[in-house]
Order: structure tokens, then C-alpha cells, then sequence
């Protein structure tokens, strides 16, 4: 941004703190709508605060000095009061041109004429009520071909420019195509010379019906002196926070209002996720990532009845398989210890008991009776041995009874493992249903299934034991089947009803989420967008009452001179309020008592306070306008507002080229009786719209006329006249010189500071104009004399007598120093033109 | 009459309730003024030892060479305030007469000048 301005926020911001976050938005959001964009991500991500500071791009100066154009001619053809092509030329240098004419006498033509040209349309056109007829008759009834509107310009660091704007016989207003000509270069666009914005900023012209709209809107009158104040690039920030705050309020307002509706949807339901992502989402703050994780079936904190409900549907008890083995493997061990049963493998077992016993007796104690059958001798060695044999015999036979007996309990073990106690979700639940679902049966069958047989109770490894436990297998499971398959559907029914129910809900929720948190986050920085705007709003009203200032001063000063008796006070400017509400408060008082004096004052008292305020605006140093039209101010305006106007007018012609047009003699005549230095031309109109341009005046022709009519006057002393003549011819011949140089440089481009510059290095220095205007250097004074010996002797011969004059009276015929004095500023403006 | 005593007359004339002179008074008083400050350009040209003849010239002649004998913007201030006054005591069809306010104003502009002029002779 232009860094006048940035140096002035910076300031600022030094004595009115703002905090961090806000300071770098508002920076940001001066210097464009990316950097501002580029601030707020930076922010998001960052976590605000944390990130680093803005850094305020610094532009590469405060911009070049404007660039000033000089009218140097107008032609206009067809247009409104004007038939054949006519041309008012007028010297490209500051300086009064007072162009005179009767109403209807094409002179407004001309004022319209460059209005059209520059801008494309009439700002009287544009005001409300304008009458149809006016619209309408722009084209000229005598014109013959194409319309057109074409001027010479003088500008700085560009020299010579042509703009014209044509329209083919009947054509629209706005059917015109215009172009732009820098002196040896091809045609182009006029926007070419930038003067886009400033041409209603700045606006260089002015009429008598401007004049009189000028207090028309209080919003129009801020805008046309804010305009000028160059703090568009304030405001516009301030719109920039303004649209970013609002896009985020607006973001954050959608969610919100979207958000109502699915609460009460949310309350509508009874389901634990719904009031889990009702409690995310209550209040003013939200816990949106909670409520997501709640939608889409993440982590939620189960404590209703879906867990249960999801266990009850996937239930799962002994496999079938598992089942019938260990039926079948109890049914097989029974069958084992039947077989057995009574056989000598049944009785092999107590039989080798037995020997085992006798044969541990007859180690003990030796030979001796049997002690079972009591028969004497019976126990021997050779007993012992053969028993001995035979009990090797039995063991082998004994084995098979022993693994049969193994293979019993290894079934009873087998069918009892499977019957396990009911799951939590069947032994805890014990209202004996869930969310519905009657689980009190499975319950009941599972538990009939863990509990074993009674009989069992005699031993499950007898075979009659196994038997009923291989029973209790079978029927059983076909039982816990049944019930675990009915409970299991059941709950799955109740899952679906209830996911039927929130899936939608849920998605809902879901996207809702993913709107909400985007515009959670781009809400945090709103409270400094706010703050932001409102310190840069409070800045500008500032900033803008100092600049307006030095405006008002200058208003002010106009106004003392224009309103000559006029009770009316012209005090403080303020430009005040924003958006609809802006206006322009003027400090005005009637007899140093406030009030609706605007309401009170005169048409003529309303023009010259307009005038005073329009003609500092039009002459502000940033205008690259360095020419004004204006079209008869004089309307309505006291004889001494007059002449009031005929200074002001002076004055702003010091440093602008100020061309008035008016069908009022009395500010000719003021210009002239107050001797202010001025060019006079008169337009007349003849039938047929042809309009012709007569010089009447000029600061040359004056100067000589007065020369002349002191010559005249036989009671002026001789002595006198002889001092007082040559002065005023020697003021003739440096005027056309001026003239001259100013062409010169303005042509070849040059700056006009430059120009103002050298001119006011040379003051009273006929030798020295000269030495500018024919080479462009005031110190080449020695090569003025052959130069003009050279164009004649005579002029050589004036220019000498006229630098000796100044110093002593002139001893030489006095009519032929002003006749010569003539032929020499004539010479110089064919010459130099 | 001096400038002093002619610029008292005219500025009696505005504050004198008189029914006498009523609507006679702003052009008389403007009148008055112009004359005071004619006065003070003939004191001045009376000064010179060749400008005496200068106060038969025509008053046109006069504000010409006033700048060759006085600071230029005190020439140029007189010249105006005489074109002032002087447009100010002519009876022009359909212009009203000076207001008291601007004719006070004047007075006291003329009284500035006649010393500024008194002063650089």
C-alpha cells in the first residue's frame, strides 16, 4: 500500500493498541484481498496468536506527482449549438481565459463539447428529471457528416496529445468511438491517459447546474470531497474486514440456524447415540467432534441398551458338532465299561488284587496254608513261582479294564465342559428383557443346559451315568438352540428398527458436522475482523477531518472573498458518518448563530459556497488536470460576488489554466476594470449554427493598450509616459515570451514544476524569458539579440530599447516603441508559437 | 477636503438615521470614499517633482502608472478598490445599490490604503 498512509497506520497503532490477531488482519487486509486471505489461513492453521506477525508490504514509493495536461485547443462539429467544425484555441499555460458569448451563442457547446469528450456523457444529463428534449437534441440540426469533439492537450512527460470522440449522423449519445494521439505515435485508447478515476475525482469541469445540485445529497457532497482525500485505500480495507467478518457470520449463521431443526429431531428419539450427540450439541458451544464420533458410530459410551442388544443378536453357544461327539464319546465310554463288565478281563483286576496280596503274604510269612481256602501247604515256592506267572498274566488282562475305565472320564470331563454357564447378557439381565427383547427363556435354557443330570450324581463314569449325561446333551442343545436362535433374532429385529430410525439421523448429523466445523473455525477471528475495522473506521474519520482541513481553509478563504457582505459563515468542514448515513456537515452560520443555513442563503449565496468548495477540490496538487472549465458561475451572483469572483479567479489562475464561460458581461467587465491579466474571447453565432471565436483580449493586448491609452492621454506628463510605456510594452513582449516557453516545454513534455521553477528563478528578467523561451536556458541571454536580428532588426532594435527602458526613461518616439513592441510579440508567438 | 475627513463624512453617512438622504446614502457615501482615495493618489503624484501634472490625467491613466511609483500590489490593490467604488456610485440599470456591510468594508480598505500610500511617499 502506499506507504504515506501505512507510516500514518503505524503511528497509530503505536498509540491506539489493538491486539495482535486484529493489528495483522487490519495490515493484511491493506495491502489486498489475497494478503488478507492469506492472513486468515495463516491464522486457522497456526492456532491464533502463535503465528508470526504480519509484515506489511512496503510499495516502492508514494507514487510518481500526477502528470498535467493542458488544453491547447477544442474543436467541436455537430454537437448541440454548434453546426460546422469550430475551434477555440487557448494558450496552453496557467492563465485566465474568459470565453463571452450570448445565450445560444454555442459557448456552453464547447464546455459540453469537452465534458463529452472526456468523460462520455453530460453529468447534467445524469441528474433525475432531466427533461427528454434536452437528451435528445445534442445533435447539432445544421451538422452535415459526422459529430465530433476533438482536443489538443499539452502533457507533461508526453507532449503533444490529441483526444477526439466521434458520432456518425445519427447515432446514439453513447454510439460515439474515441481515441487517443500522442504526436508521433499511433492511435489508441483514450484510458490510455489514465485519467479514468480522476476525471470524477477531480472533475475539471463545472456548471451553473452543477452549481445549483451541489447540496443536492449529503452522501453525494461526502463522496465527491472524499474522493479527493486519498484514503479510498483505507476504505476500501475496511470493506475488505467488513466482507470477510460478514462471509464468516454468515457461514457460522447457516450452521446455526440448520442446527435447531435437527436438535428437536434428535430429542424425538430414544436412542443413546441421538442423546449423546444432543448433549454435544447443546448450548452455545459445541463439541462437535463428539457429536460426529456419536453419528458415525465411533467410540460413544455405551450405556443403554445396543450393547446388549448387539451381543444378544450374535449370541453363540456349543457348536452341534462339539455336541454330538461328546454324546456319542459318553455313549462309547459307557458301552467299554459294559463290555467288560463280568468277563476275565473284568475279573482279572481283583483276581491279580488278590494273588498280588498272597504273593506279598507269602514273602512276608513264608510257606504255609492257604489263607483264603485254609488248605495246609498250599503256599510254596513252587506256588509262588507258577502264581507269580499267572499274575503277569492277569495284569495284561487288567490293563484293558483300566484304560476302559480312563476312557469314561475322560468322556464325562468332555460333555461336562460343555456346559458352561450363561453369558453375562442372559445371567445379568434381570428384569429379564432387553430394550424389549424377552431373553428369559434362552436364560432358562441355558441354564437347564449348564446344570448336569441328577442322576449323574451316583457317578458319571458308570455307564448309566454316561448314558444320562450324553441324554442330557442331546435333547438339551436342541433346546438352547431354540431359545438362543429366537432371542438372537429378536435382537437383531430390534437393531434394525432402531438403526432404521437413526441411520438417517445420523447422516444428517455427520454433514451437519462437516459444515459446522469448518464454520466454527472460520468464526474465530471475527471479533478481531470487528475490531479491526472499527479502529481503521475511527482512523479514517480522523485522518479525513485532517485532510479535509487544508481544503476547507482554502474553501474558506474563496468563500471570504466571494461572500463580500453576505452574513452567512463558513466555518468547519466534517465529513461524518458511514454508508447511508454519510454526510458532509458544514459549519455554517448566519450572524455567528448555527443553524439550517444552507436552507436560509440565497441561490446566489448556495453557487458561491459550492464554488468555494469545488474549486479547491478541482485544484488539489494529486488533479493531473491542470486546466478547469467552468461554465457560468456568474448566474445569480451579486455585482460584488463578482467581483470577488473575478480575484478568486485570478488567483487559481496563478497555477492552472482557468478557461470561464459565460453569457454575464460582468465578470468581463470586472476582469477588466480590476485590471486582473486575462484572455478575453467572444463566440458569436451566425444562422446555420456556425459559430465563430474572436480574441477580444489578452494580457498582451492589454498591456499594449493601456501603453496606448497613456499615450493618448495629453494630461499625462511627458515624463511619465516615457517611464511608464515601455514598461508596459516591455510587459507585452515578456508575456509572449512566457507564453512561448511554456509551449515550448509543455511540447516537448517537460515537468511543469520545472517550468514554474525557472520562470520564478527569472522574475523581471526580460533577457532571461527570452533566453527560455528560444533555447530552453536562462543563461543563454547573449544569444537572444543576433537570434532576433536574425527574424529583423527592428526586433532586435525593440528588444534592446525595451531592456534599456527599465532602467531610464525612454528618449525614442514613444508610438513607435509600442507599434514595434507589437510586431515583436506577434513575431515571437509566429515564431515560437 | 483630506481623505481623513472625507472617509469621517461617508461613514457618518451610513450611521446617520436621516430621512433626508434616504436611498441617496450608500451611492453618496461610495462617492465619499472614491474621492478620499482619489485624494490619496494625488497626494502622491503632488510628491514627485515630475508626476504633479499626473492628477489631470484620466483616473484610467492614473491606476497605469500607479505600479511605476508604488509597490505593485498596493497598485493593484488601489486600482481595484477605485474600480470597486467607482461601479459602486454609477447608477446601473437594475443593479441594486452597495449594501452598508460592503460599504463599511471599502471604507475601511480605503482608510488602510490612503496610509500605505501617504506612507511610501
Amino acid at each position: 500500500m502506499n506507504d504515506g498512509l501505512l507510516d500514518i497506520v503505524l503511528q497509530r497503532l503505536a498509540v491506539v493498541a489493538l491486539p495482535d490477531e486484529a493489528a495483522d488482519l487490519l495490515l493484511a487486509a491493506l495491502d489486498g484481498d489475497q494478503a488478507l486471505a492469506a492472513q486468515l489461513d495463516a491464522d486457522a492453521g497456526a492456532g491464533a496468536g502463535t503465528g508470526e506477525r504480519y509484515a506489511p508490504t512496503q510499495s516502492t514509493g508514494s507514487g510518481p506527482e500526477p502528470v498535467g495536461a493542458y488544453l491547447q485547443s477544442l474543436t467541436v462539429s455537430g454537437f448541440r449549438g454548434i453546426g460546422p467544425a469550430a475551434t477555440l484555441d487557448v494558450y496552453p499555460a496557467p492563465g485566465l481565459t474568459l470565453v463571452v458569448g450570448r445565450n445560444g451563442s454555442g459557448k456552453s457547446s464547447f464546455a459540453e463539447g469537452l465534458e463529452v469528450l472526456l468523460t462520455g456523457t453530460l453529468m447534467r444529463w445524469s441528474a433525475p428529471g432531466t427533461p427528454v428534449v434536452f437528451k435528445e437534441g445534442w445533435q447539432n440540426k445544421h451538422a452535415t457528416g459526422d459529430i465530433e469533439a476533438r482536443a489538443g492537450f499539452l502533457i507533461e512527460g508526453m507532449g503533444k496529445a490529441t483526444v477526439a470522440r466521434t458520432w456518425p449522423g445519427g447515432a446514439d449519445i453513447a454510439g460515439s468511438s474515441s481515441w487517443l494521439q500522442v504526436a508521433g505515435q499511433k492511435r489508441r485508447p483514450v484510458d490510455g491517459l489514465g485519467w479514468g478515476s480522476a476525471l470524477s475525482t477531480y472533475r475539471p469541469f463545472l456548471s451553473h447546474a452543477e452549481l445549483e445540485a451541489f447540496f443536492g445529497r449529503p452522501s453525494e457532497l461526502h463522496d465527491l470531497l472524499a474522493s479527493v482525500l486519498g484514503l479510498d485505500e483505507l476504505t476500501d480495507a475496511a470493506a475488505r474486514l467488513n466482507a470477510a467478518r460478514k462471509q464468516r457470520d454468515e457461514m457460522l449463521n447457516d450452521v446455526k440456524r440448520r442446527l435447531e431443526p435437527l436438535r428437536e429431531r434428535l430429542a424425538a428419539v430414544d436412542d443413546e447415540r441421538a442423546r449423546a450427540c444432543l448433549a454435544a450439541l447443546k448450548g452455545r458451544t459445541w463439541d462437535v467432534e463428539a457429536a460426529r464420533s456419536a453419528a458415525v458410530g465411533g467410540a460413544a459410551a455405551d450405556s443403554g441398551p445396543l450393547a446388549p442388544l448387539r451381543q444378544l443378536a450374535q449370541l453363540s453357544r456349543p457348536a452341534d458338532a462339539e455336541v454330538t461327539s461328546a454324546a456319542a464319546a459318553a455313549r462309547a465310554a459307557a458301552d467299554g465299561i459294559e463290555a467288560i463288565a463280568g468277563t476275565s478281563a473284568g475279573q482279572a483286576r481283583s483276581l491279580a488284587e488278590l494273588l498280588d496280596a498272597a504273593l506279598r503274604h507269602h514273602a512276608t510269612h513264608g510257606d504255609g496254608d492257604c489263607p483264603v481256602c485254609g488248605q495246609a501247604g498250599a503256599l510254596t515256592t513252587q506256588w509262588a513261582q507258577a502264581t507269580r506267572e499267572h499274575l503277569s498274566r492277569l495284569r495284561d488282562e487288567a490293563k484293558i479294564a483300566e484304560e476302559t475305565a480312563r476312557a469314561a472320564r475322560a468322556a464325562a470331563d468332555q460333555a461336562l465342559a460343555l456346559l458352561r454357564q450363561p453369558p453375562p447378557v442372559l445371567a445379568e439381565s434381570a428384569a429379564g428383557s432387553v430394550a424389549g427383547v424377552d431373553v428369559k427363556p434362552a436364560r432358562d435354557a441355558w441354564r437347564a443346559w449348564a446344570t448336569p443330570p441328577a442322576g449323574a450324581a451316583a457317578g458319571l463314569t458308570s455307564p448309566a451315568g454316561l448314558r444320562e449325561l450324553a441324554g442330557h446333551l442331546e435333547t438339551s442343545a436342541i433346546e438352547l438352540s431354540d431359545a438362543i436362535t429366537t432371542v438372537s433374532a429378536a435382537a437383531a429385529a430390534e437393531l434394525t428398527r432402531r438403526d432404521d430410525q437413526w441411520v438417517p439421523l445420523a447422516s444428517d448429523v455427520a454433514s451437519w458436522c462437516a459444515d459446522a466445523e469448518p464454520a466454527v473455525r472460520a468464526s474465530q477471528p471475527v471479533k478481531a475482523l470487528k475490531d479491526a475495522r472499527t479502529w481503521l473506521n475511527d482512523a479514517t474519520a480522523d485522518l479525513r477531518n485532517d485532510r479535509l482541513a487544508p481544503l476547507a481553509d482554502q474553501a474558506r478563504k474563496i468563500w471570504s472573498r466571494l461572500r463580500q457582505e453576505s452574513n452567512v459563515d463558513l466555518g468547519a468542514f466534517r465529513l461524518s458518518g458511514i454508508a447511508n448515513r454519510r454526510a458532509l456537515e458544514l459549519d455554517v452560520t448566519i450572524d455567528g448563530t448555527p443553524g439550517a443555513a444552507l436552507a436560509t442563503m440565497s441561490q446566489g449565496e448556495v453557487n458561491a459556497l459550492a464554488l468555494s468548495i469545488f474549486l479547491p477540490r478541482a485544484t488539489m496538487a494529486a488533479s493531473p488536470f491542470r486546466f478547469l472549465v467552468i461554465d457560468d458561475p456568474v448566474q445569480a451572483m451579486d455585482p460584488a460576488k463578482v467581483d470577488g469572483l473575478a480575484q478568486v479567479l485570478h488567483e487559481v489562475a496563478a497555477s492552472r489554466q482557468v478557461i470561464v464561460f459565460t453569457h454575464d458581461n460582468r465578470l468581463a467587465t470586472a476582469v477588466r476594470t480590476l485590471s486582473i491579466p486575462a484572455t478575453i474571447l467572444e463566440v458569436t453565432r451566425r444562422p446555420r449554427s456556425a459559430v465563430e471565436i474572436r480574441p477580444c483580449l489578452d494580457p498582451i493586448r492589454q498591456a499594449l493598450k493601456d501603453a496606448r491609452d497613456l499615450k493618448k492621454d495629453t494630461n499625462v506628463p511627458e515624463g511619465v509616459a516615457r517611464r511608464v510605456v515601455p514598461g508596459l510594452c516591455r510587459t507585452a513582449v515578456e508575456a509572449a515570451f512566457t507564453q512561448a516557453f511554456w509551449w515550448r516545454e509543455l511540447s516537448a513534455g517537460h515537468a511543469r514544476a520545472t517550468i514554474e521553477a525557472q520562470l520564478a528563478a527569472s522574475p523581471h528578467s526580460l533577457t532571461r524569458v527570452a533566453a527560455l523561451a528560444m533555447f530552453g536556458d536562462p543563461d543563454e541571454g547573449g544569444r537572444v539579440l543576433p537570434a532576433l536580428d536574425r527574424w529583423g532588426k527592428v526586433h532586435a532594435d525593440t528588444y534592446r530599447a525595451l531592456n534599456k527602458g527599465a532602467h531610464e526613461p525612454y528618449a525614442g518616439d514613444l508610438a513607435g516603441l509600442i507599434s514595434d513592441s507589437r510586431g515583436l510579440a506577434a513575431k515571437i508567438g509566429e515564431r515560437l508559437p | 477636503m483630506t481623505p481623513e475627513q472625507l472617509l469621517a463624512a461617508a461613514r457618518e453617512l451610513i450611521t446617520r438615521p436621516d430621512a433626508a438622504i434616504a436611498g441617496v446614502w450608500p451611492r453618496t457615501a461610495a462617492l465619499l470614499a472614491r474621492q478620499a482615495l482619489e485624494e490619496a493618489v494625488d497626494s502622491r503624484w503632488a510628491s514627485g517633482p515630475e508626476t504633479g501634472p499626473m492628477r489631470q490625467a484620466a483616473m484610467h491613466s492614473q491606476l497605469i502608472c500607479l505600479p511605476a511609483y508604488l509597490d505593485s500590489a498596493l497598485a493593484h490593490q488601489v486600482a481595484y478598490t477605485w474600480a470597486a467604488l467607482s461601479n459602486a456610485c454609477h447608477y446601473h440599470p437594475y443593479e441594486l445599490a452597495p449594501t452598508s456591510g460592503e460599504l463599511t468594508a471599502w471604507i475601511s480598505d480605503v482608510a488602510t490604503l490612503t496610509s500605505c500610500i501617504q506612507q511610501s511617499a
